[in-house]
């Protein structure tokens, strides 16, 4: 079976079928996209990308797509979670007397929120291992800290393009 | 009773004690001889050449006889000790001592030489800092500005980034320290329009094949 085959079956289960609604939005008008659309585009593109940066084969392919979403949806929660409380400690600062008691439970439930992460997203990666070899486990480690920087060079590029946008309508008469 | 002893016979010569307040001296040949060789003595050295006073004739010596003895003194120091530092090295070279001595020298030397030949062994490294780092002979260093003063290194740096790098490229300098998760705090503060541009971004990326290649 063909590996993209395969990634566009899970994408699909996932709700993503990225290639195909990408080519059907192409053709389309843009329309707003929340974050949390941009967030699960972000996923599926690093899950198209992992093939062939990991050279995995069908069936790794296979049972190494569910593992590396339970990672990213691990780090995603943990992310969530982490923000609500960090929201929660900022309210308490901006009273002129923040509730100590609350402070301290914040605090604690931020603790942990990061012991229970780290442990998960361990455990993801146990999971990830297990169906890769030595070589593609190492490939795995530089693979993410790739894909972070294309992400980041992605982001940075749509801002800088939007930007240039804004100047070309203002330096229109 | 033994015989006289010479302190008491001296006590007698010389009439300090009278003669018949011993009365061993009275029953004894020897002493009484001993007591009078001893006057007779006493009475030469007081009075030398003196027959009045019971001395014998003694002539004068020689004028030459001083000299002479002068220089028979002189000979005879000399010549004593000559045979001093002879007698010196002969008692040094006789075997019973010369033996044990070279004995001696010899362990002394084997042990010196065993010493010096020990393997060096390097001292440790000392823990803590040598004295010498808290020496005030050497040269104090200027205190460093406090942070944030205006001509903080740390804050020329951060100028030299915002002058020569613009805020996009400074967050993409930025992304190796960026924690995981960071892109989608990034997405979130993205403007409508800049989220747009961004999907757009994403579906030309995704419709590629790998744009990070093998690795």
């Amino acid at each position: 079976m063909n590996a993209r085959w395969i990634a566009t079956t899970v994408l699909a289960l996932m709700g993503f079928a990225a290639p195909a609604w990408a080519q059907a939005r192409a053709s389309a008008a843009p329309e707003d996209v929340t974050p949390a659309e941009l967030q699960r585009m972000f996923d599926g593109y690093s899950i198209l990308q992992a093939q062939e940066s990991l050279k995995l084969n069908d069936d790794q392919y296979a049972r190494f797509l569910p593992r590396f979403k339970a990672l990213l949806d691990t780090r995603r929660q943990t992310l969530q979670q982490r923000t609500r409380v960090l929201n929660v400690i900022r309210r308490l600062l901006m009273e002129a007397q923040p509730d100590e008691g609350m402070l301290r439970d914040a605090l604690k439930q931020l603790q942990e929120i990061d012991t229970r992460g780290e442990a998960d997203a361990k455990r993801a990666y146990e999971g990830i291992d297990q169906v890769l070899d030595l070589r593609q486990q190492a490939k795995f480690r530089i693979f993410e800290e790739q894909m972070e920087r294309r992400k980041l060079a992605m982001v940075t590029e749509a801002r800088a393009r939007q930007a240039n946008r804004l100047n070309r309508q203002q330096q229109k008469p | 009773m033994g015989h006289l002893t010479p302190a008491l016979l001296v006590d007698l010569a010389e009439g300090i004690k009278a003669d018949q307040s011993v009365p061993h001296l009275a029953q004894c040949d020897a002493c009484r001889r001993a007591l009078a060789e001893l006057r007779a003595t006493i009475t030469d050295v007081a009075w030398p050449g003196n027959p009045e006073h019971g001395g014998s004739d003694v002539p004068e010596p020689s004028p030459l006889f001083w000299d002479h003895l002068s220089t028979r003194v002189r000979e005879a120091v000399a010549e004593q000790g000559a045979h001093r530092r002879a007698r010196w090295f002969e008692a040094w070279s006789r075997p019973l001592v010369a033996l044990p001595l070279l004995a001696t020298v010899t362990a002394i030397a084997v042990l010196a030489v065993v010493t010096l030949r020990k393997p060096l062994v390097p001292n440790p490294i000392p823990a803590t800092p040598l004295p010498i780092l808290q020496s005030t002979l050497l040269p104090s260093l200027p205190p460093l500005e406090p942070l944030g003063a205006p001509d903080d290194p740390a804050l020329a740096l951060i100028a030299d980034y915002g002058t020569s790098l613009g805020w996009d490229e400074l967050r993409e300098e930025m992304a190796g320290v960026s924690h995981s998760g960071g892109i989608d705090e990034a997405v979130i503060t993205l403007s409508t329009e800049e989220r747009q541009e961004l999907q757009r971004l994403l579906e030309e990326e995704m419709t590629q094949p790998s744009a990070l290649g093998a690795s």
